[in-house]
């Protein structure tokens, strides 16, 4: 770090470069994700011996996909870097996927010399243009001086209320200037956000909805777990009996061998979450954010309940759906108020038993015949069994996601991760590799498809370099299972483009240095799977299962979920 | 039905292609629109009419308050404020 103490006025002089590095070691930032480039040189050279420990990936996607693994695994802001121009444009993938699953990210581009910005200069972009819908917020630093409170603003902002993707570019002149050190160390912040508290009078409202109540639910999801407040949850709901269902964002905020709990709802919910969902006379929306594929078709969602919504982000209350009683305020502390002062205990024992009637009719299940191929479901309840759902687990995005949140029990928060608003195949195996930096001492498993592993395989090469210990496991079904289950039903099994090729993935892993396996029989599945998991490094398993398997119960897009297909069952 | 939307915004680069978006990414037409130097420096003045029903109108507001430059908006369906 080029920094010299100035004899007059004792005041530290570095480069902008030098105050970004030196700022993020002030702020605990102890990892960054990143790679480096022409316009971000000077923030490279500031890191250099810097203590700051970097990720090099293979590709900027696949640094902001392991940031964000590292942030949902761990609850702490995920912080990138890139140059201008293609490092930047490579990261809005990213950036958009923190923004709908609402993920705590600080992004840093590099960016031309402030004298060549607009003028098409080599590798520039307008990334704060390109960025400004699925970023919270961003900045472009005009100073040296600025640096360090920008950076402190945007880790604030990142972090704090509904959490998001904050972007600062800066410019190459910028961070090569030399300055002193800002003196207010820390630097005020010119924005602060804050967080309103519960309002007594709604808390008293809900309380009472609750206790008129007949046929209650909980409708819970990914505010759940970002806000940590899983704990409260379990015993609100153990204290008033009210079932509770969840989104796939809120998957291990509820433990899911409890009696109430009816797990997913929606597209691809369970039968008893649906159908609770449909007859329930008050829903209690607690961090959601009524997605259509929770709904299903609007006009039929939920008809015949009082709809209460507790969300952080005012703008999500009556965005969908119009509700009856809001309560804007960090939900933790809002069931905190109702643990605290609970409401007269419904009386739904009718109701509690007729949803258990529903979920003992249609459990979620699957038939594994000793003699035939390979089921994906098995492959997943295999590893809940192996790993006693003790592991982190991260899923790319098709079939093999909907099982695993079918049959990957989560019981912990932050132990299913899974990009659900944006849906982005490629997310999982660089997300997994995140989650492993985060949280050295977990297992870390990363539930593939093998079309979406394709899709960022190069990290073989960051994993087998940095020893990261993650498992793959490739639910291989040669197809774009997803897309091939959606031609099947919606247009007449025209299976345009749905089938796909892939490698030898044992072959690709051990030309990466990566330890591959391969399991295409019952047999072998078990014997395969202890055996990866047992493996001190990284390790790819291919999973060879059968091509034909869809994914049930499923409401069909423009149906009610009352509507909902359980054809699995009736094979 | 006519709404005009009263906005104070920090009056940085990036606040109007954020305050735009909200209304562009919902496919609103803009009937008419005027930026004024605020009370305070780096502050402005918007007003913002468009077409919209009711709940729009509400909901475009949410959004607007959550862009962190706009400081505050108020929904002036009182036209004669709007110029
Ligand atoms: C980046 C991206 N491109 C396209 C899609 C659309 N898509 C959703 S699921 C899917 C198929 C995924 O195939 P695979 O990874 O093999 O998983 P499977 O469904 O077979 O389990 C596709 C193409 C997407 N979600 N993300």
């Amino acid at each position: 770090m080029e920094m010299q103490v100035q004899s007059d006025e004792q005041r530290v002089t570095m480069r902008g470069a030098d105050m970004v590095i030196h700022t993020l070691k002030q702020l605990g930032v102890d990892t960054v994700f990143g790679y480096p480039g022409g316009a971000i040189l000077p923030i490279y050279d500031a890191l250099y011996q810097s203590g700051v420990r970097h990720v090099l990936t293979r590709h900027e996607q696949a640094a902001i996909h392991a940031a964000e693994g590292y942030a949902r695994a761990t609850g702490r802001t995920g912080t990138v870097l890139a140059t201008s121009g293609p490092g930047a444009t490579n990261l809005v993938t990213g950036i958009a996927d923190a923004y709908m699953d609402s993920v705590p990210l600080v992004v840093i581009t590099g960016q031309v010399a402030s004298p060549l910005i607009g003028t098409d200069a080599f590798q520039e972009v307008d990334v704060i243009g390109i960025t400004a819908p699925v970023t919270k917020y961003s900045f472009q630093a005009r100073t040296a001086e600025e640096l360090p409170r920008l950076l402190m603003e945007a880790y604030h902002i990142a972090s704090t209320g509904r959490p998001g993707p904050v972007l600062i570019d800066i410019p190459k002149d910028i961070a090569s200037t030399v300055c002193p050190y800002p003196a207010a160390v820390p630097v005020e912040r010119h924005i602060e956000l804050t967080v309103p508290e519960p309002d007594a009078e709604q808390l008293e409202q809900i309380r009472h909805l609750i206790a008129q109540s007949r046929r209650p639910l909980l409708y819970i999801g990914g505010g759940v777990v970002s806000g940590e407040a899983s704990e409260e949850l379990r015993q609100f709901a153990q204290a008033t009996g009210i079932p509770v269902c969840s989104t796939l964002m809120g998957l291990g905020a509820f433990p899911p061998d409890h009696p109430l709990f009816l797990g997913m709802l929606g597209m691809h919910g369970t039968y008893a979450a649906n159908m609770a969902v449909t007859h329930c006379d008050l829903l209690l929306a607690f961090g959601v954010r009524f997605d259509d594929r929770v709904t299903g078709k609007l006009e039929r969602f939920s008809p015949q309940s009082t709809k209460v919504h507790i969300d952080i982000d005012p703008s999500e209350i009556g965005k969908i759906v119009s509700v009856d009683v809001s309560l804007v305020c960090d939900v933790k502390k809002a069931l905190q108020e109702l643990v605290v002062q609970p409401p007269v205990t419904p009386d739904c024992g009718e109701w509690r038993q007729q949803v258990r009637e529903w979920a003992q009719e249609y459990p979620l299940s699957f038939t594994q015949e000793q003699d035939r191929g390979l089921k994906p479901q098995f492959v997943i309840d295999l590893l809940t069994r192996m790993t006693d759902s003790n592991a982190i687990v991260t899923t790319e995005v098709g079939q093999h996601q909907m099982w695993s949140a079918h049959f990957y029990r989560a019981k912990e928060p932050r132990t299913f991760i899974t990009s659900g608003g944006l849906g982005t195949m490629g997310f999982g195996f660089p997300a997994a590799m995140g989650a492993q930096i985060g949280k050295p001492e977990s297992t870390v498993v990363c539930v593939a498809g093998d079309a979406s592993f394709q899709m960022n395989l190069q990290e073989l090469q960051t994993i087998a370099e940095g020893n990261i210990p993650i498992k793959v496991f490739i639910i291989n079904n040669r197809f774009l299972g997803m897309v091939r289950q959606w031609q099947e039903m919606f247009y007449e099994n025209r299976l345009s483009e749905s089938q796909i090729s892939g490698p030898d993935f044992v072959k690709v892993a051990e030309a990466f240095g990566v330890k591959g396996l391969r399991a295409a029989t019952l047999a072998d599945a078990g014997r395969v799977m202890q055996e990866a998991l047992a493996h001190p490094g990284p390790v790819v398993v291919d999973f060879m299962v059968e091509e034909s398997e869809n994914v049930f119960p499923m409401v069909p897009p423009g149906k009610a979920n009352s509507e909902l297909v359980l054809k699995g069952w009736e094979e | 039905m006519e709404h005009t939307f009263l906005l104070t915004v920090n009056n940085h680069p990036a606040t109007f292609l954020r305050v735009m978006g909200v209304y562009s990414r919902r496919g609103l037409l803009i009937d008419s629109m005027t930026i004024n130097r605020g009370a305070a420096p780096d502050v402005s003045d918007v007003s913002i009419t468009v077409q919209c029903d009711s709940r729009m109108a509400e909901n475009l507001i949410k959004q607007l308050e959550k862009q962190m430059d706009v400081i505050q908006v108020r929904n002036g369906s009182d036209k004669s404020l709007a110029s």
